[in-house]
């Protein structure tokens, strides 16, 4: 059993998982391992339950560690939450409204006990079509963009997110849309937003998306977001379909229409693999669209270069579709300034090799 | 009770018998404004408006009897109880305590 095996073993606690914790603790070199994993994933929530419940047998020394560690990364959710009720109160104060996104949703409404699940950034959703509102109602307090808006009116009309600082605050993704390219503009922002789930937190109701809605934004960040699906999301996918199945269906409803059923059918079966759980649903197969939009995300052999072209399958009309491309092609010199000042690559020299690697492998 | 991530607490100027005074019928609760999680050297809490704390030896206890707002009379009460002292030994040391966490916004008195 490789120590990433156990990991998967820890995950699939309560669930009827058919992978089986080991009986004795880890030598020192595969609990090293299953550590750096563990930490790489923020994964001590877990790990550390698992250990304290003596389903992971663990050395003393071991236990000690996963104690140490679970603490500090509560320490910094404690951080996170505290600034994004900040940023909450900051935004009601402009009359506007935002959902709490993926971890620090999931830890309240969806884990067995919120200390379990560890997270290390804060996730907004802001409301449809108030995108600039709300980074200019922010920016009035002192946080900045990392970077400018690529075009003007980029961000309201194909925007994914964008990601603000202040200081030594910290840091906030403030989202439009739940993922980058053709499946995060094939999204109906209004349908995304009409659904919410509310919970107390610093003894302030604040909002999430709701059961559904979670986890088809968990099957998208864990599908497409990254080359390899991150394990805290696939722990949250399986959660959200195991304590109620039903809510399979009614996220499916949802995806038709947004042309993401395989990307749930993909995060579920992804999720079932990984953690040794049964009962995947059977989805119809993909559109050509969308295993062509499918296809340029890196997590499906794609470049950034591929992800961003392919993003005007998801927008609509052609004038909207040369106003992306345009946009893609020729961002404003503030933007590729900043880029620069920020000692990122030049985007046209990044896109033409990307594409030529694309274009030979294929 | 109080430690960890920072220094002790002390009871200040808010000593045992102006607490006392305080406390009286009047109830002792969490601040709602607190966010808080179960670690396993006791329970991480963070004011709003201040630095985070470990609540470690009672002070775990203390905080799981706070769920629902008590006279500090009660709570002392079921903490010797459950640690087999005399009440008002409890009170005498849970005083300065709590003074130092309504200080420092983890509690308030309603």
């Amino acid at each position: 059993m490789t120590p990433v095996e156990v990991l998967y073993a820890v995950l699939g606690r309560g669930l009827e998982s058919r992978l089986d914790l080991p009986t004795e603790p880890l030598a020192p070199q595969a609990w090293a391992e299953l550590a750096s994993h563990t930490d790489g994933a923020h994964l001590w929530g877990d790990v550390a339950d698992a250990v304290a419940t003596g389903d992971l047998p663990a050395t003393n020394e071991q236990a000690e560690q996963a104690s140490a560690q679970h603490e500090q990364a509560m320490g910094t959710v404690l951080e996170l939450e505290i600034l994004a009720l900040d940023v909450l109160d900051l935004l009601a104060q402009s009359g506007l409204d935002a959902r709490l996104l993926k971890g620090m949703a999931t830890a309240h409404l969806d884990h067995p006990d919120p200390n379990r699940r560890t997270f290390s950034d804060i996730d907004l959703l802001v409301e449809p079509g108030r995108f600039t509102a709300t980074l200019d109602a922010l920016a009035a307090h002192g946080w900045r963009r990392d970077l400018p808006e690529r075009r003007p009116d980029f961000d309201d009309r194909f925007g994914k997110d964008g990601t603000l600082q202040r200081d030594h605050w910290g840091q906030v993704d403030l989202h439009r849309t739940l993922v980058m390219g053709a499946f995060g503009l094939w999204i109906d922002l209004d349908d995304l937003w009409s659904g919410s789930a509310a919970f107390v937190l610093g003894g302030r109701e604040v909002h999430a998306l709701d059961s559904p809605r979670r986890l088809l934004h968990s099957c998208y960040a864990a599908v497409l977001s990254d080359p390899q699906p991150r394990l805290a999301l696939l722990r949250d996918i399986a959660l959200l379909a195991h304590q109620a199945p039903d809510r399979i269906q009614e996220a499916r409803e949802l995806a038709r229409g947004w042309h993401g059923e395989s990307v749930l059918a993909e995060g579920l079966a992804l999720t079932a693999q990984r953690l040794g759980l049964s009962g995947v649903p059977r989805v119809d197969p993909a559109t050509l669209q969308e295993r062509l939009a499918l296809r340029s995300y890196r997590s499906h052999g794609g470049t950034n270069t591929a992800l961003r072209l392919a993003g005007v399958l998801g927008v609509r009309g052609v004038t909207p579709r040369l106003a992306y491309l345009y946009a893609l092609a020729l961002p404003s010199p503030g933007y590729r300034v900043a880029r620069r000042d920020a000692g990122r690559p030049s985007e046209w020299r990044r896109g033409a090799r990307e594409l030529g690697r694309l274009a030979r492998r294929t | 009770m109080v430690g960890g991530r920072c220094s002790s607490t002390t009871a200040g100027e808010h000593g045992p018998a102006s607490v006392a005074d305080a406390a009286g019928s009047r109830l002792l609760a969490r601040r709602p404004d607190v966010v808080w999680r179960n670690v396993h050297a006791g329970v991480l809490v963070r004011p709003r408006g201040g630095p985070p704390l470990r609540l470690s030896g009672t002070g775990p206890a203390l905080w799981a009897l706070l769920a629902k707002p008590s006279r500090l009379d009660v709570i002392a009460g079921m903490l010797a109880e459950l640690h087999g002292a005399e009440a008002s030994t409890v009170a005498a040391d849970l005083t300065p305590v709590v003074a130092s966490l309504v200080e420092r916004e983890v509690l308030e008195w309603r």
